[in-house]
């Protein structure tokens, strides 16, 4: 029952969360592609075990953010110029022991590989032993509820089942993080549901940081702990919003609507920013 | 695209057998119609060679060329010449692929070996290699090793090309979880590179080996060779013997046939059949 606190300025909500340690910690982070600044000053503490949703319009820059935690947009990558800081744990991202799992839109399967063989990409790259490899890979498979389809190719299941998998693939690596950037965002309605429901149960279950990127205002409110607000052109954090509904979360329940409706608001009008963007 | 939520969708290409309880299946209708298509064209054939009155010896029947054919088998004399195409077109295409792949699969991945080797390939592409007899010839002269040379260039410029563009599309995604469980160099090139342009490649290697029979017989043509199929092929221009080049045709159509039969048919199958990411379904 109790209602979000709203906080105006990012980067404060940690100190308040105290003795759980953070996982994943930006400071003063900036980003230019090219000349144009995609992100600007962004401050943020993750302590560990939170699920912290990212959303914004178009042009916000929050998958950028997303692939500089994960180490895909890094200082040397062409036409980047970062600034501030992103650190997992007490590494920089790229460093050998990053441990982060991830999660697109798209899937990304190999399309070569089983579901289980899927999952066991993650595993060989840990090099766990192939008997090893075989009985975690189906446990984590049974975890998101495919137990009887490890040995199917990915083109003999459906989108959330592809969604799945990649879900059981990022959870076998053990991540300090998992990111996961629109994952439901290729699938319809019914299926994105019984998703969200699955994520929050593995989630729990898992205990894991995660940071997920979405423009669904109501998969941020079933979901997560904390959901900051990006707006575009730069990016930037505008608002960080703690939730504390209890869970599971009824996506029709009044005050879940009233949070839905009063978050709505505080994000940056679309149409104007990707009129901005050109 | 409209599918339950939750079912897996029914394997279309993992089981063909599917409609194996009509009587005929579809690709045996194929099949059938091709092979009465050959037999017309057969009839045709012989129908001209004996009532049009064409000279004999230019228009044999085609008894006198499996006769011919027959005799040469007999021999042994067939089985040497083929052995000895089939042995430099193996040579110069499997050296062809060895280098082929991993170059064009290098070429998809880094700017840098897309600069060095792009222009160049793509300049090469359009050239007959046949052009380059003389300049192999006078280097290697009438040897195996010229040959081999030439089979190889001409097989590894498709494979190469393909491979390319093959490992250029990759989607950059699935690179990115590869990269976020740090699989990287060779096992990123063995786990995720080589698969996933594994459609491109098989292209490139139907087209390689379809240009390494050029260049075999061209070679053999152009005496650069002094046994094999293209050689008594040629000499049998020499002699008029039409019933030994039509005989010799016949193997080279035959042995074509039987490649994509055993080779390329059940290599894509069991890969990119399997994994339902068909070259042109």
């Amino acid at each position: 029952m109790t209602f979000a606190t709203l906080q105006a300025s990012p980067g404060q909500t940690s100190a308040a969360t105290g003795a759980v340690p953070a996982v994943l910690s930006i400071a003063d982070f900036s980003l230019w592609f090219q000349s144009k600044e995609v992100l600007r000053d962004i401050s943020l503490t993750i302590p560990r075990g939170q699920f912290v949703a990212i959303i914004g319009p178009s042009g916000s820059g929050k998958s950028t953010l997303l692939n500089a935690i994960a180490g895909f947009i890094g200082p040397s990558s062409r036409d980047v110029t970062m600034g501030g800081s992103i650190m997992i744990g007490d590494s920089a991202p790229n460093a050998h022991a990053l441990r982060c799992g991830v999660v697109f839109q798209e899937y990304a399967l190999f399309p070569w590989r089983t579901a289980r063989r899927n999952v066991e990409f993650s595993l060989e790259a840990l090099d766990v032993p192939a008997p090893e490899r075989a009985r975690r890979s189906l446990q984590c498979l049974q975890q998101v509820g495919l137990g009887g389809a490890a040995d199917l190719y990915p083109h003999q299941l459906s989108g959330g089942m592809k969604q799945r998998v990649a879900i059981a693939r990022a959870l076998a690596y053990d991540p300090s993080v998992l990111l996961m950037d629109e994952p439901l965002g290729a699938l319809d309605a019914l299926t994105r549901e019984k998703l969200m429901s699955l994520i929050e149960k593995v989630w729990k279950e898992t205990q894991t940081t995660v940071v997920y990127i979405t423009h669904n205002v109501s998969e941020a409110v079933f979901l997560a702990d904390r959901v900051l607000v990006l707006k575009a052109n730069p990016g930037k954090v505008v608002l960080d919003l703690t939730i504390d509904l209890p869970r599971p979360r009824d996506a029709l329940a009044a005050d879940t609507i009233e949070l839905e409706r009063r978050l709505r608001a505080a994000i940056p009008d679309v149409e104007q920013d990707e009129g901005e963007l050109r | 695209m409209a599918h339950a939520l939750d079912t897996p969708k029914r394997p279309e290409t993992a089981r063909p057998s599917a409609d194996g309880r009509r009587f005929w299946s579809d690709a045996a209708k194929s099949n059938l119609a091709f092979v009465l298509f050959v037999l017309a064209l057969a009839l045709i054939w012989e129908a001209t060679a004996r009532l049009a009155g064409f000279n004999r010896l230019l228009f044999p029947s085609l008894l006198t060329v499996f006769q011919r054919l027959g005799s040469m088998l007999a021999s042994g004399e067939l089985f040497n010449e083929t052995l000895a195409t089939l042995w430099k077109m193996t040579l110069g295409y499997a050296i062809g692929i060895v280098v082929a792949v991993p170059l064009g699969l290098a070429m998809g991945r880094s700017r840098l070996m897309e600069d060095l080797f792009g222009p160049i390939i793509n300049f090469l592409l359009p050239i007959p290699v046949l052009v380059l007899v003389p300049l192999f010839v006078l280097w290697m002269g009438l040897t195996l090793q010229a040959a081999v040379s030439l089979i190889a260039l001409a097989s590894a410029l498709p494979i190469a090309v393909n491979t390319w563009s093959g490992s250029r599309g990759i989607e950059p995604q699935m690179l990115r979880v590869a990269q976020s469980v740090n699989i990287t160099g060779l096992e990123l090139f063995r786990k995720v590179l080589l698969p996933a342009s594994l459609p491109s490649i098989i292209i490139g290697l139907r087209q390689g080996l379809a240009l390494a029979w050029r260049a075999a017989i061209g070679a053999e043509f152009f005496a650069v060779s002094s046994t094999g199929l293209g050689v008594r092929m040629f000499e049998a221009k020499d002699y008029v013997q039409m019933d030994v080049i039509l005989s010799m045709l016949l193997v080279i159509m035959a042995l074509s046939m039987i490649f994509d039969k055993l080779i390329f048919a059940p290599l894509e199958a069991r890969t990119i059949g399997r994994w339902g990411v068909g070259n042109n379904s």
